[in-house]
């Protein structure tokens, strides 16, 4: 199963619908056992100004190789900020993803739909592949696509949270709406509700805060893996009708012959 | 001459390059990125780059976020 579902996102073939953070942690030397046991392959970082006093460790020592790394404009207030930071990430030399992040509410931490766009044309011309974070809201999820998105992400519920899918209908919408791949990002605290966003529809789920702050990281990143793995394939096999009534699923026989039996 | 570093006044010495002042910070030039008065400068370019007196250098690199 996992190996002919591929989801194919900026030129790549990812076997995994789980994307992960590396914010957060109380030691970042789990970040490997992490991905390996998550079976993620896509990770965020940000960039901020190296630390000129004290020797800080440096996260790029703990992503294994083989990730795809999606560095982050958080930090950015407006557009222009955005695209400076998404330019000096690719300068680093570690590919051309970029997850535009334009916030300037610092109690919400919601994202600013308008500079967004803006920010998501201008890189999407430069030949970034852009992944928005955004609220999930129609009108801006139309805008991002018009601006050359290859993806956008919906929050679930407010960065940091863990409250789970609190926007649901909303990018229900989107996903019935959206040609382009819908990645929920912020919010969700625990696998079934990444379960449950799958199940949806959604193409993938971006997960750190409940990862990284979980008593045992690695074995709530194996969780979560399973539980994007379980809710994609329910996705793909099609769940049976909702109905109000009971329905019997064994023969509505008595049990030797007589009728009124049930279960 | 003086710099301004990450927004600080900093004290170096003439003829540094930016390679130089990178690893005099104990800072793996593979890790960080430059924007040298508004510029990016990649880390390719650091040995080839001399800093000048009254130049605005940040220094990046990628820190844990989600």
């Amino acid at each position: 199963m996992e190996h002919t579902d591929i989801f194919e996102l900026g030129g790549k073939r990812l076997t995994s619908r789980l994307f992960t953070g590396t914010g957060k942690y109380g030691d970042d030397g789990l970040i490997p056992a992490v991905c390996e046991a998550s079976g993620s392959q896509v990770i965020t970082v940000a960039l901020r100004r190296v630390d000129l006093d004290g020797r800080g460790d440096n996260v790029m020592r703990h992503i294994p190789g083989h990730m795809t790394l999606l560095p982050n404009t958080s930090g950015a207030r407006t557009a222009d900020e955005a695209v400076r930071i998404a330019r000096l990430a690719r300068a680093m030399g570690c590919g051309d993803w970029i997850k535009i992040e334009v916030i300037s509410d610092n109690r919400h931490l919601l994202p600013d739909g308008y500079e967004t766009a803006r920010a998501t044309e201008t890189l999407a011309r430069e030949g970034f592949v852009v992944l928005p974070y955004m609220n999930p809201d129609l009108y801006v999820a139309r805008s991002l696509a018009d601006a050359g998105a290859a993806a956008i992400m919906p929050l679930g519920a407010p960065i940091g949270t863990n409250r789970g899918l609190r926007t649901e209908e909303m990018i229900r919408i989107l996903i019935e709406e959206m040609d382009l791949p819908i990645i929920v990002d912020a919010g969700i605290g625990t696998p079934s509700q990444a379960c449950q966003a799958m199940e949806m529809g959604a193409a993938a789920c971006l997960v750190n805060t409940a990862i990284a702050t979980a008593a045992d990281p690695v074995l709530m990143g194996r969780a979560f893996g399973r539980a994007v793995a379980a809710g994609r394939e329910a996705f793909l096999a099609g769940p049976g009708a909702v109905s109000a009534l009971a329905r019997a699923s064994s023969p509505l026989t008595g049990f030797l012959g007589e009728t009124g039996g049930a279960a | 001459m003086h710099i301004t570093l990450n927004g600080k006044n900093r004290q170096i010495a003439p003829g540094q390059t930016l390679h130089d002042l990178v690893l005099s910070m104990n800072l793996d030039p593979a890790v960080v990125v430059a924007e040298l008065n508004s510029d990016i400068v990649p880390g390719t370019q650091f040995a080839a780059t001399v800093l000048r007196d009254g130049d605005r250098l940040e220094l990046l690199s990628f820190v844990g976020g989600g």
